[in-house]
């Protein structure tokens, strides 16, 4: 069994080294009597071998693998997150009226009160409302909204959420409050939703190509900075 | 001043040198005679990796032959080396008894 374990582990070996020890060795493990401790032992010493005669590129790869892999497992353990569109138009008989409509608007529509009614009503961010105060939870939420003015008069509303139904839902919501408090502060400007929200079909992120493609460069990276030190601390070694 | 300065070897390297000042030994041999004379057992990785590093600066080197069980020698480099330690580490050695013998 230790015969068979230790004969693997000399493959373990630098090529390099193989071709120049390999023999000698094998005979020396002949002539032991091989503990596990020398099991352990003829393995640190491959490890060891392999950090200071291996190609640099080697380890680059196995750390760029290693890298790939983590970011992979990380980015699909990534809720997909999913945002809705919804396209208002202002009409004003005051110029330029838009930005200063929509401001005046979105102090109310994205108020604290506001945004906490939408969160109860849709159960949205369950597990941040379980741990965190609800006054995170609302800031969270504007961090998911976007709002966009467009020279063409018109207001872009966007919602991102996990849930694609609800992501629509709350978009909707959202334009439906911003024509509400429109008509309830009765200002010279009329809102008009010309494009309501869509069922979104693909998420938006986490983009999992470029996550596992940034953790295969870091990993490689950190290979050859791991490469690197470890070999010049071995050389140095006597 | 008790400072020296000594660039430190490992032991496995040292105790080596220190086998192979006897006389050329393959591994198993350097293995038993260490065993022998310092009571550590050099472990076949550790042997071979710091044979391989003294080898790399030629401080030691393989005698030529054929067989499996190849013998190496110290070199005169390897020699000089072994001095050097030799001398630094019995400085250390006769000021620690010295500075004990004064508590």
């Amino acid at each position: 069994m230790k015969a068979a374990v230790l004969s693997f582990l000399v493959r373990l070996y630098p090529a390099v080294w193989r071709r120049r020890y390999e023999a000698e060795f094998a005979a020396l493990l002949e002539d032991t009597q091989p503990s596990w401790s020398d099991v352990f032992d003829v393995l640190k010493g491959a490890l060891q071998m392999q950090f200071a005669k291996s190609l640099t590129l080697k380890f680059a790869a196995a750390f760029g693998l290693l890298g790939a892999i983590v970011a992979g497992i990380t980015a699909y353990a990534l809720p997909d997150r999913y945002m809705a569109t919804g396209i208002m138009t202002v009409h004003s008989q005051d110029s330029p009226a838009t930005s200063n409509t929509t401001f005046h608007l979105a102090q109310t529509v994205f108020s604290r009160p506001a945004l906490t009614q939408v969160i109860e009503k849709h159960d949205l961010y369950r597990s941040e409302r379980a741990n965190q105060p609800l006054e995170n939870v609302v800031d969270r939420m504007r961090r998911d909204i976007r709002l966009q003015l467009t020279p063409l008069n018109t207001i872009e509303v966007s919602f991102v959420h996990t849930d694609r139904h609800k992501a629509q839902v709350v978009t909707t919501e959202i334009l439906d409050r911003f024509v509400k408090e429109n008509l309830i502060r009765k200002v010279n400007s009329t809102l008009q939703i010309i494009d309501t929200p869509s069922l979104p079909q693909a998420s938006i992120s986490p983009n999992r190509t470029t996550i596992a493609m940034i953790g295969l460069g870091g990993g490689a990276l950190l290979g050859v900075a791991i490469a690197s030190i470890r070999r010049m601390k071995l050389r140095k070694a006597i | 001043m008790d400072y020296v300065n000594r660039k430190k070897m490992s032991d496995p390297a040292l105790l080596i040198l220190a086998s192979l000042a006897e006389g050329d030994k393959h591994g198993y041999a350097i293995m038993e005679d260490v065993q022998a004379f310092a009571g550590e057992r050099l472990g076949p990785g550790t042997l071979y990796g710091a044979i391989t590093r003294l080898e790399d600066r030629g401080w030691i080197r393989p005698v030529n032959a054929d067989e499996r069980r190849r013998p190496y020698r110290l070199t005169a480099e390897g020699r000089k080396q072994l001095q050097t330690q030799l001398t630094s580490l019995d400085q250390i050695v006769k000021v620690g008894q010295r500075r004990l013998k004064q508590i």
